[in-house]
C-alpha cells in the first residue's frame, strides 16, 4: 500500500482540489442451500476506482495505475504504483452452509475493502464479511460472519382480518428496529433532515418520546453495517441520535459535517461509481431503564415480523408492512393475522411509544437499506417496544 | 474491428485463453459501459457523476457441472478473473448451455449517439419544466458481447435516458422516474395534471370495498412487472391485455441481437388474449426469453422490456372517468405470493373533475388484477422499475381498496 502513501503526496502537490480518491475492491460468492446440500454456486469479483473533485464525480472499472491515471488525467508512468495486499478471501460454502437450518435459501457471501486517498492521508481498510439469505417468502436477512445465525424461516401470517381502531401493539425487536431505523435513522441522516421532510426538523433538543428512549448509530458494532473509516476517510464513531427520549444528533458527511457542523463519519456509497452520502449504519435502540419482560397482557396485538417501514411526512405517520402478527388477550395469542400495514401516527408529541426493553437483540431482517437505490447492508439490534394508539392502515 | 468492439474483444481473449481445454463448452458475456449523470440535489449543489464499466461473466460446462463467474475491472484482468472464477464454481444446479445449434442473432443497429452537449441541454430542459427540488437525468450507452466456445458470437449497442426527480404530491414525496432511447420520448406523467392545479383537496372518505379503479402509469407498471414476473395461476385473462416483452423492433427502448444465452431475439407475448390460448404466457416453460440484467446475473427467464398496447383512441386521462383514480406509489409493492398491497396517492374523480384527495392501500391478488382489466386511457408512458415498463393507464375492476 505505499503507493497509496506516494498518491496521497500526489494530490496534495497537485492544483487540482481533488477530495478524494476512492478505491474498492469486493468478492461475493453465491449458491443455493436446498436443506441439504449446496448447489448453484458463483462467484463475482469487481473493483473499481473512482475520483471527486467539487460536485465531479468520475468512476472507473479496475484499480490499475491506468484507471488512476486516466481519473487525474496525467499519463500511467507518473501515478506511483500500487496493489492491495494479497487476495481478498472468504469462507467456503459448504462451511457457511454447514450452519444453516434445512430449509430452501439462496445465500450470499460478501467480503470488501477500500481505500480512500486524500490530500491529507490514506485510509485503507477490508470490511466485515456478511452473509446475506433470501428464504422462499422473499424475505432477506444479514449477519457478520462468525455471529450467530439468525432465524430464517419464513413469517406465519394467518388468515384472521386484523382488528379495526385504535389500539397497543407490542412491538418484538424485528420491528422494533425497523421502526427505529425508519423513524430515526434516515430522518437524522443531514440530507434528509436539511431536505425539511424530516419529522424531527425544529426538535433537536426537544423530546418527542415518551418512554426513556435511547437511539445511536454505532459502525463500529458488529453488525452487517459496520465499517473503521467511512468511505470518504472519516473514523467511525458511535453517534448517538436519541437520548431518553430527546433528539440528540445528526448522522453527516463531510459536505454536510462542514456546513452545518455535524460531525462526519457517516458516508457511505455502494461502489466508486456513486458519490457517498450520509447513510445510516447499525441502529441501536433500548429503553433506559425498561422492563426485562413485554407486558403482552397491555396489549391487543403483538407484532412479531415487519418486512419493511415507511414515513409519511404528509400523513404525519409511519407505516410498517406486517407479515407476522396475533391478536391478543389477557396476554395470550387468540388468532395469527393475516398480513397488513400498521399506521402508526406521529401527533405533536412525536411517537406514543409508552414503554420498551432495556436490552437491544439482533435483527437480521430486513437486513439491507436501499436508499437512493444504493442497497447497503444496514445492521440493527433493539428491545421490544409497547406502542399506544396504532392502528391498521 | 470498431472502436466499440476492442474493449470486449480484449476481454474475450483473455476470458478464452484460461478456458481453452480446461472445459468443454463455454460462454464469455461482456458488457462494456458509459454513462453519465447530470443531478440537481436539494442542497443546491450541482453533481456530475461519469462512469466507465466493463463486466464479464462466463459460463462453463464440464460433464454434467457449469460454473459461473464473473469480475470487473480492465478488460484482459476482468476476462481471466471471470475465468479462473468460472472454473472453480463448477457445481450441480445450473441450467446446461443451450446447444449450439439453437444459437443466432438478429440484426440490430445501434441507437444514433447523444452528445455530451445534447444531454446537458436536456438536463437543463428537464430542471426548468418542473419545480422539483431533486432532478436528475442519467444517459447510459452500452455494448454487449456474447460469444460461445464453439464459434458464436452477437455484438449490439443500447442507449437509455433516465429521468428521476422528486416532486410533492399530497404531502408526501414521490419519486418519478421515465426512461427512454431517445430524449424527444421522454414527457412528464400524465397524472401531474390532475395535481399541480387543484391543491388543497377534501381528504378522501372511502368505504373500504372492491371498487373499479383507475391506475395511473407508475402504479400501473410495478403490477405489470409483478404478472411477468410472478405468472398469475388459473387465470381468465380480460380481453383487454396486450402486454407482450418487447426486444426489436420501433417499439423496443432496449433493442438486442439475442436473449442473454445467444437465442435469437424475438418479441413475445406476456399476456395477450388474440392467440388460440388465453393463458398468460409462461416464461419457464420456453426456452426464449433470458435476460441478464446486471451483467452479472446469470441469464434468467425476465421481461426486458414490458409494453402494454394501448386501445387505440384519442382519450386524454382521465377522460370523463368518475371514482377512485391512483396516482402514484408511495411504497413498493409488498408481494406474497399472488397478492400484492401498495400504499398510493390517490384522488376521487367525478366526471373527470378531482373532488377529494388522499392515501389508499391497493390490495389484490393477481388474477383478480389479470381478469379485472377493462379498458386502458391514453398513450403508453415509459416508466423505469428494474425494467423498463410502458403503460397507459388503465381502468381495473374489483381492485380492493382500503
Amino acid at each position: 500500500m505505499e503507493g497509496l502513501t506516494a498518491l496521497s503526496a500526489l494530490l496534495a502537490r497537485g492544483k487540482r482540489a481533488v477530495r478524494e480518491l476512492f478505491f474498492w475492491q469486493e468478492l461475493r460468492l453465491q449458491f443455493r442451500w436446498q436443506g441439504r446440500q449446496v448447489t448453484g454456486f458463483t462467484a463475482r469479483q469487481r473493483a473499481a476506482c473512482s475520483l471527486r473533485e467539487g460536485g465531479l464525480l468520475v468512476a472507473r472499472d479496475g484499480c490499475t495505475r491506468t484507471q488512476v491515471a486516466h481519473l487525474l488525467g496525467v499519463k500511467p508512468h507518473s501515478v506511483p504504483p500500487w496493489s492491495w495486499e494479497g487476495e481478498l478471501a472468504l469462507p467456503d460454502p459448504h462451511t457457511v452452509a454447514a450452519q444453516l437450518p434445512p430449509i430452501t435459501l439462496q445465500v450470499g457471501v460478501t467480503g470488501s475493502r477500500v481505500a480512500v486517498v486524500r490530500p491529507d492521508g490514506v485510509f485503507a481498510c477490508t470490511r466485515p464479511v456478511v452473509v446475506d439469505c433470501e428464504n422462499q417468502a422473499g424475505e432477506t436477512f444479514t449477519w457478520v460472519w462468525g455471529q450467530a445465525v439468525p432465524p430464517l424461516e419464513p413469517a406465519k401470517a394467518g388468515n384472521a382480518a386484523p382488528p379495526t381502531g385504535r389500539l397497543r401493539a407490542l412491538l418484538h425487536p424485528q420491528p422494533a428496529a425497523v421502526l427505529c431505523h425508519e423513524l430515526f435513522g434516515h430522518p437524522l441522516e443531514a440530507d434528509a433532515f436539511f431536505s425539511g421532510h424530516s419529522p424531527w426538523v425544529g426538535k433537536l433538543g426537544t423530546r418527542v418520546v415518551t418512554a426513556p428512549l435511547t437511539v445511536v448509530d454505532d459502525p463500529t458494532a458488529a453488525l452487517p453495517g459496520g465499517f473503521h473509516h467511512d468511505d470518504e476517510g472519516e473514523r467511525a464513531r458511535r453517534k448517538v441520535l436519541v437520548a431518553a427520549g430527546t433528539v440528540k444528533g445528526l448522522l453527516a458527511d463531510r459536505t454536510y459535517g462542514a456546513t452545518f457542523g455535524a460531525e462526519p463519519g457517516n458516508a457511505r456509497r455502494l461502489s466508486p461509481h456513486y458519490a457517498p452520502y450520509p447513510r445510516l449504519s447499525n441502529v441501536i435502540a433500548w429503553v433506559e431503564e425498561g422492563m426485562a419482560d413485554p407486558p403482552l397482557a397491555e396489549a391487543r396485538l403483538e407484532i412479531v415480523r415487519v418486512r419493511s417501514g415507511l414515513l409519511l411526512p404528509g400523513e404525519r405517520a409511519l407505516l410498517l408492512s406486517v407479515s407476522e402478527s396475533y391478536l391478543l388477550a389477557r396476554g395470550s395469542r387468540r388468532a395469527c393475522l393475516s398480513s397488513y400495514f400498521l399506521r402508526l401516527p406521529l401527533d405533536g408529541s412525536g411517537l406514543r411509544i409508552v414503554a420498551g426493553g432495556c436490552s437491544p437483540v439482533p435483527a437480521a431482517e430486513p437486513g439491507w437499506c436501499g436508499k437512493g437505490h444504493q442497497l447497503l447492508p444496514a445492521g440493527a439490534a433493539a428491545g421490544w417496544l409497547l406502542l399506544d394508539r396504532v392502528e391498521v392502515a | 474491428m470498431s472502436g466499440g468492439l476492442a474493449e470486449p474483444h480484449e476481454a474475450l481473449q483473455a476470458a478464452a485463453a484460461v478456458l481453452a481445454g480446461r472445459c468443454e463448452v463455454f460462454e464469455v458475456f461482456v458488457r462494456r459501459s458509459h454513462s453519465l449523470r447530470l443531478a440537481h440535489h436539494r442542497r443546491g449543489e450541482l453533481c456530475r457523476e461519469e462512469s466507465y464499466e466493463l463486466g464479464v461473466a462466463c459460463r462453463v460446462g464440464k460433464g454434467q457441472l457449469i460454473g459461473f463467474g464473473r469480475a470487473s475491472g480492465e478488460a484482459k484482468e476482468a476476462g481471466q478473473t471471470a475465468a479462473r472464477l468460472a472454473l472453480q464454481s463448477l457445481t450441480d444446479g445450473h441450467p446446461t448451455l443451450p446447444v449450439a445449434s439453437l444459437l443466432g442473432a438478429v440484426p440490430c443497429p445501434p441507437p444514433p449517439a447523444l452528445s455530451e452537449e445534447e444531454i446537458s441541454q436536456l438536463f437543463h430542459r428537464l430542471r426548468q419544466a418542473n419545480d422539483a427540488r431533486d432532478v436528475a437525468l442519467t444517459w447510459l450507452r452500452a455494448r454487449t458481447l456474447l460469444a460461445r466456445s464453439e464459434g458464436f458470437e452477437a455484438f449490439w449497442e443500447n442507449q437509455l435516458v433516465l429521468w428521476e426527480w422528486s416532486q410533492e404530491m399530497f404531502g408526501e414525496e414521490v419519486m418519478f422516474r421515465r426512461v427512454a432511447s431517445q430524449p424527444a420520448q421522454l414527457d412528464p406523467p400524465s397524472c401531474l395534471s390532475l395535481v399541480c392545479a387543484q391543491q388543497p383537496l377534501p381528504p378522501l372518505a372511502l368505504e373500504p370495498g372492491l371498487r373499479r379503479v383507475l391506475l395511473a402509469p407508475d402504479v400501473a407498471a410495478p403490477l405489470l412487472l409483478g404478472i411477468a414476473l410472478r405468472t398469475p395461476k388459473k387465470t381468465h385473462p380480460a380481453g383487454a391485455w396486450d402486454l407482450w416483452d418487447v426486444r426489436r423492433g420501433a417499439h423496443a427502448l432496449l433493442p438486442m441481437g439475442c436473449d442473454g444465452e445467444g437465442l435469437p431475439a424475438c418479441n413475445l407475448p406476456v399476456l395477450t388474449v388474440d392467440r388460440a390460448e388465453t393463458q398468460p404466457w409462461r416464461w419457464l416453460a420456453h426456452r426464449h426469453g433470458t435476460v441478464r440484467v446486471p451483467w452479472d446475473s446469470p441469464p434468467t427467464p425476465g421481461p426486458v422490456h414490458l409494453w402494454q398496447k394501448p386501445f387505440p383512441g384519442p382519450a386524454t386521462p382521465p377522460g370523463s372517468f368518475s371514482g377512485l383514480a391512483a396516482l402514484a406509489p408511495l411504497t413498493e409493492v409488498v408481494w406474497e405470493q399472488q397478492r400484492f398491497r401498495l400504499l398510493a396517492a390517490a384522488v376521487e374523480l367525478s366526471r373527470g373533475g378531482v373532488v377529494a384527495a388522499g392515501v389508499v392501500t391497493l390490495v389484490g391478488s393477481l388474477s383478480r388484477l389479470v381478469s379485472g382489466l377493462l379498458t386502458t386511457l391514453g398513450p403508453a408512458e415509459h416508466v423505469a422499475l428494474g425494467c423498463p415498463v410502458s403503460t397507459p393507464w388503465l381502468v381495473v375492476a374489483n381492485l380492493e381498496v382500503r
